[in-house]
């Protein structure tokens, strides 16, 4: 099996919700990458790879709408 | 002379003209042949010879040559002897002889011959000529006769005679001079110096040289005549007394040709002794005045004659002596002499006596001078006196030299009697014959008593032990008159004897002969007994010398051993210090190799070579081996003895014999190690402080200690002593230290104290320290002693033990308990401090007395059976009652007590502990209540905020196990399916539904409870009733809960349970929030106050993680923990506001959150 070129983001604070977004992008032959707070997706070096992005919207650290105004901000 | 041989006359015209002028002249001719015999005498010659003219040779009849008759018998053999010289070797033939004429008178003739040679040079003939020279001879003669006698006059007379020239050069001295000299006029010659003045340098006696001198050359220049008494030299160096005259002999034009002298010998008289020159003098002035005063008187006395002299000395004339009535007159005689001469004259005169008188007799120059007159009458044939001759004679001279000699005598004698000796003479036998006057005075006897009865000397003045060694001395000199000298103790008169010395020594005459001996004897008591004490002291020091236990010994400049005291004579075995000479050695390297240590003979050979080559004293210790072998150590020293040039005379070197010492230095000094070893083993600190307290010693364990020696903490400015201990000791406890050693100081009382020292690394230790003073012999302080001890660990251990006592102390007293001790009699021998507050200050327990009144009556019979059964037993005891508390309450207790054992198992003492469960049992009754309602707190909650809240604590676990189902379906559904990853999945889906079951369970039985009525409560018991409800939960956690609760509160009316719901939720909300804190404790706040004047406020504070948001807290599915509804906060706040109060968050300024609410006093029901 080829590693999947590309990837998921998930960022949610429940860690069964995590788990299983995890287990059903793989069952898709996605790669998923999981966060339990917005910071540590953040701070995750991203690789050049075509990716998106599942937010939750109650976060630990931030609101997950305000955190996707942000991104936005940053892409401008 | 010979006669003439005849010659014939008529030989020849010619011939005969010599012969008659040969026989003419007044001259003998003779001729004579070559073997002597005359051949020719001329007739005048025979005719004197009265010889017969024809054949002059036959008065010669048998005889040699013919002329023995006619020679003089004293000439004859010489001239004969010379005419055969003459004959055999042909000189000239010259001699005078005496020929005797024919009347047989001799008269001197000479005789001259000469040979005549032939062809062959043989004497063929001799000529001759004899001449008369008897009156020239007579002449001759006479003048040597004169000569002659003059000669001998001059070398005879007893004096030196001598002729000087003009200029005083010496010319001639006679031969008594020159016998005198020992030399001749002109022996002492030297060039550069005239003769005369080395004749004085040589010959006159320097004291004399420069006035003969200046005399001399005074005469040489005028003229006058020399006369001067000097010394002269003999030839054997001794000088004489000389009286020289020398007058000058002129040229007739008047200069001077010579200085003719004549020397005396005037030695003996200036030398004669008193006796001989008074005899010379009376002689001298007897012949003096014999010439001169001599005087004739008549038959009666009348003076009528006086010589010239007479006149001349004494101015009178006959006509003065004779007075106006013809008598004699003395006015000549001293006035007080003039009776008594009167009258011996007129007895002379009367009786025709012989007149001898001495008196002093006036001059005409002035004094009297004394005179002696003798005079004897001239008597004709028939005895009558013609006339009286006289003669004066001055005897002044030898009146006063008598007197003179008389005071002299006198002086003499008192000399003799006064010097502090015995003089004495004996005859040539040795009988004492005078003694003088101290002899008697010292011994008290007097010359008779020295002679025996039988006529020979008496020695009983001499100390009977000395009398037979002194009358054998003496005999001895007597008999062989050699010089007698002895020692012996004399006998004195004013008692002990003392020591004198004789000697004696005898006069000889001039045939040798002893005349007399004169004997002395001193008083040599002083110095015998001087001598004695210092033979004693010689003999003290010799055996000083012997006897001091040192060695001594004397060397040679060079070091080679002349002497060795007896002591190390007897040290070495010695019996003389030659015995240590060796073959090819010195004598010093011989008695080093025998006498010193072989590993001490090198260096001590060397040091003493080096030594006395220098000159400088030296000293050494080695070891000398003794006589029996064994090996000593000795101190040696050298010294030089110099002389006053500074060369070294002697060496002296003593040796002591330090063996002991050294062998009790090494032992010293073997303990002194064994000291210091264990000075500086023990493991203490040692030092030593002088009386000032400056440390002057630390043992090795203190410099280990301290890292520095005793002077090592020496600074400028401060004494040492502050410098240590500056540097030494804790400055918590430097004053301390130094008050009280100062204090010590001074006082002289032992320093004991107990502080910290530093250690080399820094470190500080406690020390224990003490010092104490020795003193000396008058009790002044020399030294403090001082030791400090580390009880360091020793402290640390009684602080920990001390703290622990102390910790067990108060948790004795402080455990919220009752603890007790009772021993095995029942009697209680401890109480806490908590037990005595419960029962009160003056309660004594007494299990048989005080147990009835400290429990319930409804628990008393029990504890009675069950305590009493556990001390018999021994089993433990635990049961719960109430006890009276002093206040007279009764309170739950649960008691335990159990007992120690011995090793035995025998109980010891009971331990008791007897909690308070009063509060616990009505807690927990109220806590059952409370569990009651707290299950109805919830209904309050209204059921909007409720279905938020389910919705999402449901909603969380539905999304996952949607999601997961879909993953499972799609595990089966790929080619192959992954069923382990499907079989995962599916076991999640069964967890997270069986999760959502549970909330849904939990929020139903929230709503089971029905509301309550409120009522007024004390929200502080409320809080503490929360805490202690989750008591569990808060240990488990980690939590600690710290309450400021404000006393006083006033009671709130509120619905008991929820506001408990309320407290439950924010305190378990702080704990979870906790959770993740893991550094540092987890403490929880809760306080209360009052707020305004009509509400109360509670704040609950964590430091967790604290609110992001904090309007988000109260909305419904928000929550910050991993496990909860998020409908917590949301729930609190509607039954706070309820209860007119309100509820809001806000986080810490450092970390963590606080919320805070508050209820209103009058409170209302909720709206």
């Amino acid at each position: 099996m080829s590693t999947p070129q590309e990837i998921v983001f998930v960022v949610d604070d429940d860690p069964r919700v995590r788990e299983a977004l995890k287990e059903l992008l793989e069952s898709f032959g996605w790669r998923g990458k999981t966060f339990a707070a917005a910071a540590g997706y953040a701070a995750y070096p991203k690789p050049d790879l075509p990716a998106s992005l599942n937010l939750d919207v109650q976060l630990p650290d931030i609101n997950g709408l305000e955190f996707q105004k942000e991104l936005r901000r940053g892409a401008d | 002379m010979t006669t003439a041989p005849n010659v014939p006359a008529d030989t020849n015209p010619k011939a005969a003209r010599a012969l008659r002028i040969i026989e003419s002249v007044p001259t003998f001719a003779w001729s004579a042949d070559s073997s002597g015999r005359f051949t020719y005498v001329s007739p005048n010659a025979l005719t004197y010879l009265g010889a017969p003219q024809e054949d002059p040779n036959l008065l010669a009849d048998g005889d040699e040559f013919g002329w023995r008759q006619v020679v003089h018998p004293d000439d004859y053999k010489r001239v004969a002897q010379r005419w055969r010289h003459c004959l055999q070797t042909g000189d000239d033939y010259d001699a005078e002889q005496r020929l005797r004429r024919t009347d047989g008178v001799y008269r001197w003739f000479r005789s001259f011959g000469r040979p005549s040679r032939d062809s062959h040079g043989r004497i063929s003939e001799w000529y001759g000529t004899t001449i008369d020279i008897d009156e020239q001879k007579q002449a001759e003669a006479a003048l040597r006769a004169r000569e002659l006698e003059l000669s001998q006059l001059v070398d005879m007379v007893p004096s030196h005679l001598w002729r000087l020239a003009p200029d005083g050069e010496p010319i001639f001295f006679n031969k008594r001079m020159v016998d005198f000299l020992g030399r001749d006029v002109a022996d002492a010659d030297k060039p550069g110096i005239s003769r005369l003045e080395m004749l004085i340098q040589t010959t006159i006696h320097p004291d004399d040289a420069a006035t003969l001198r200046e005399v001399l050359s005074n005469c040489l220049a005028t003229g006058e005549g020399f006369a001067l008494r000097y010394r002269l030299r003999r030839a054997d160096g001794v000088y004489r007394w000389m009286s020289s005259r020398a007058e000058p002999m002129r040229n007739p034009d008047g200069t001077i040709a010579q200085w003719y002298g004549l020397c005396h010998d005037i030695d003996d008289q200036i030398h004669a002794d008193e006796a001989l020159r008074r005899s010379e003098r009376q002689l001298q002035q007897l012949i003096d005045t014999v010439p001169a005063f001599i005087w004739c008187t008549t038959p009666e006395g009348i003076p009528c004659y006086l010589n010239k002299r007479v006149t001349e000395v004494t101015g009178v004339t006959v006509k003065d002596l004779i007075a106006p009535d013809g008598s004699r007159s003395l006015t000549v005689v001293h006035p007080d002499d003039r009776d008594a001469m009167d009258k011996a004259f007129a007895r002379s005169f009367e009786t025709g006596a012989p007149f001898a008188w001495r008196y002093r007799q006036r001059r005409s120059n002035g004094p009297h001078r004394w005179v002696e007159s003798r005079a004897e009458p001239l008597r004709d044939d028939s005895g009558n006196i013609i006339q009286w001759y006289g003669v004066s004679v001055d005897i002044h001279d030898l009146v006063t030299v008598q007197e003179t000699l008389l005071a002299r005598e006198r002086q003499l004698q008192q000399l003799i009697d006064t010097v502090p000796a015995v003089i004495w003479c004996t005859t040539p036998e040795g009988i004492p014959c005078y003694l003088n006057k101290r002899a008697t005075d010292v011994t008290g006897l007097t010359l008779k008593d020295l002679i025996a009865p039988d006529g020979s000397r008496s020695l009983r003045v001499v100390h009977p032990d000395d009398r037979d060694a002194i009358d054998q001395a003496l005999a001895r000199s007597f008999k062989a008159g050699t010089s007698f000298v002895g020692r012996y103790r004399q006998l004195r008169a004013d008692g002990p004897h003392r020591w004198v010395e004789s000697r004696a020594e005898p006069l000889r005459d001039d045939s040798g002969n002893i005349v007399q001996w004169y004997g002395v004897t001193v008083d040599i008591h002083d110095l015998v007994t001087v001598q004695e004490a210092l033979r004693d002291r010689e003999r003290e020091l010799s055996q000083l010398v012997n006897m001091v236990p040192v060695h001594i010994r004397r060397l040679t400049p060079q070091g080679e051993p002349t002497f060795f005291n007896k002591r190390l004579m007897d040290f070495f075995g010695l019996g003389d210090v030659v015995d240590l000479d060796k073959p090819g050695m010195s004598r010093l390297a011989a008695a080093i190799q025998t006498l010193v240590h072989p590993d001490d003979a090198a260096s001590l050979l060397g040091t003493a070579r080096r030594s006395f080559a220098a000159g400088e004293p030296f000293s050494m210790k080695y070891r000398m081996r003794r006589a029996d072998g064994t090996y000593r150590w000795v101190d040696t020293r050298a010294e030089p003895l110099r002389n006053q040039s500074g060369a070294i005379v002697q060496w002296y070197v003593v040796s002591l014999d330090i063996d002991d010492e050294v062998r009790a230095q090494e032992a010293l000094r073997e303990r002194e190690q064994e000291l210091s070893q264990l000075v500086d083993m023990v493991p203490s600190l040692l030092w030593r402080l002088n009386p000032d307290g400056e440390p002057n010693y630390f043992n090795k364990r203190t410099i280990d200690f301290l890292g520095l020696d005793a002077a090592d903490y020496d600074q400028p400015g401060m004494s040492r002593m502050a410098a240590t201990l500056a540097a030494i000791i804790h400055p918590d406890d430097a004053a301390g230290v130094t008050e009280a050693l100062n204090h010590c100081f001074v006082t002289g009382k032992p320093f004991s104290m107990t502080y910290r020292l530093r250690r080399a690394d820094g470190v500080y230790r406690w020390v224990s320290g003490r010092a104490e003073p020795m003193r000396d012999e008058s009790g002044h302080i020399i030294q403090w002693y001082g030791l400090a001890h580390d009880i360091d660990d020793q402290m640390h251990a009684e602080e920990a033990l001390r703290e622990r006592e102390r910790e067990l102390s108060l948790l004795v007293d402080m455990i919220p308990s009752h603890l007790w001790r009772v021993a095995p009699d029942g009697e209680t021998t401890l109480v806490n401090r908590h037990m005595v507050e419960f029962f009160g200050e003056d309660w004594k327990m007494k299990w048989d007395t005080a147990i009835d009144t400290i429990v319930h009556p409804d628990d008393l019979k029990e504890v009675l059976d069950e305590f009493g059964r556990c001390l018999r037993t021994g089993d433990c005891f635990s049961m719960q009652y109430r006890l009276r508390r002093v206040d007279g309450v009764y309170r739950w207790m649960s008691g335990r007590a159990e007992p120690m054992l011995d090793e035995n198992g025998r109980i010891l003492q009971w331990f008791g502990l007897c909690h308070d469960i009063d509060d616990q049992v009505h807690a927990e009754e109220a806590l059952r209540r409370a569990s009651d309602k707290l299950a109805r707190a919830t209904q309050a909650a209204s059921l909007a905020e409720l279905s938020a809240s389910i919705a999402h604590e449901v909603n969380q676990p539905l999304a996952a196990i949607v999601a997961n189902s879909d993953a499972c379906h799609r595990w089966l559904s790929i080619e192959p399916p992954n069923l382990e990853r499907a079989k995962i999945t599916a076991a999640r889906i069964t967890r997270d539904a069986n999760s959502a079951a549970d909330v849904v369970n939990r929020i139903r039985a929230l709503f089971r409870r029905v509301p309550q009525s409120r009522s007024p409560d004390d929200i502080n018991l409320m809080i503490r009733e929360v805490c202690r409800l989750m008591a569990d939960e808060i240990a488990a956690r980690g939590i600690s809960i710290e309450t400021n609760l404000e006393q006083e509160l006033p009671s709130v009316a509120i619905d008991r349970v929820q506001v408990q719901q309320v407290l439950v939720n924010l305190i378990r909300n702080g704990i979870e929030a906790m959770d993740a804190v893991i550094d540092g404790g987890r403490p929880l706040h809760i306080r209360t106050c009052r707020d305004g004047v009509d509400a109360i406020r509670v704040e609950v504070r964590d430091v967790g993680t604290g609110f992001k948001n904090s309007d988000h807290a109260f909305e419904p599915f928000f929550t910050t923990k991993q496990h909860g509804m998020g409908m917590g906060l949301a729930i609190c706040r509607s039954i706070v506001e309820a209860h007119g109060g309100r509820l809001w968050t806000a986080n810490n300024e450092t970390r963590g959150a606080t919320v805070t609410f508050t209820l209103a006093l009058a409170a209302g029901d909720a709206p």
